[in-house]
């Protein structure tokens, strides 16, 4: 199981301009606890960003193009589920050569049920064009 | 007195396995492409070639080219250049495709 310093090194998360989130996942979680507490912290670190201002809309831009995600657990995957729906995030672009890790963030935001302006890119340039437009 | 097991049954006389295949796209996972009974399911993975029969083990794995489904019907519905996801999981099938193109059949037909 890894320390907290080593999961708090394995994502970033900061606000980027006005409306802009990004969520950056810079390491691979093995074991089905440790995926959980992943998701966990990357979900504490949106809050405080989404308490500030309660009523602000944001963008999200998650960059996994550095991470070979193989696995993630199920607990975590309800954790990104509930965060997928909250109406403070409308529109999320997903950057990944993963295609494991591209049917798992799918499946997520099928299950939060909510419409989605959601698209997956395999270039960040790309995901920031479409943000932005 | 000793058994013949040689005339046992190996099979079951009702047909209690079948393969329920449904085929996905990824951005769009509401519709889905193809989804009915099938013989088999065949594509490539990193290993090769793998072909998924009725009672086939539950695994997952990345294939790439082309993937062919083939009916109970006996028709053959082909996706190629095509990449995605299959999960097997007690004769359940998910197929989930990054890029499709319907070579021996339209997708309209594919759910007849």
């Amino acid at each position: 199981m890894l320390t907290n310093k080593e999961l708090s090194q394995s994502y970033k998360v900061r606000k980027e301009g006005d409306d802009l989130i990004v969520v950056v996942f810079l390491g691979t979680m093995e074991s089905k606890e440790d995926s959980k507490r992943q998701a966990e912290m990357v979900r504490e670190e949106i809050y405080s960003i989404l308490n500030e201002n309660p009523s602000k809309v944001y963008k999200v831009l998650v960059d996994a193009s550095l991470s070979s995600f193989r696995y993630m657990s199920s607990e975590a995957k309800e954790i990104y589920s509930e965060l997928a729906k909250l109406r403070q995030l409308q529109k999320a672009a997903v950057v990944g050569q993963n295609t494991f890790l591209e049917v798992i963030v799918n499946l997520i935001m099928l299950r939060s049920g909510k419409d989605w302006n959601f698209h997956w890119f395999t270039t960040l340039e790309r995901a920031k064009r479409w943000l932005e437009e | 007195m000793d058994i013949d097991v040689s005339k046992l049954p190996t099979t079951s006389k009702y047909k209690v396995d079948r393969l329920f295949v449904t085929v996905y796209k990824l951005g769009s996972l509401q519709e889905n492409s193809f989804q009915g009974f099938a013989k088999s399911v065949s594509s490539v993975d990193s290993k090769g070639p793998f072909d998924i029969l009725p009672t086939h083990e539950n695994f997952v794995t990345e294939f790439k080219k082309k993937l062919e489904i083939v009916k109970e019907s006996g028709e053959k519905v082909t996706f190629a250049d095509t990449v995605g996801v299959i999960e097997v999981a007690n004769n359940v099938v998910k197929i989930f495709l990054k890029k499709q193109e319907v070579v021996s059949n339209d997708l309209k037909n594919a759910n007849k």
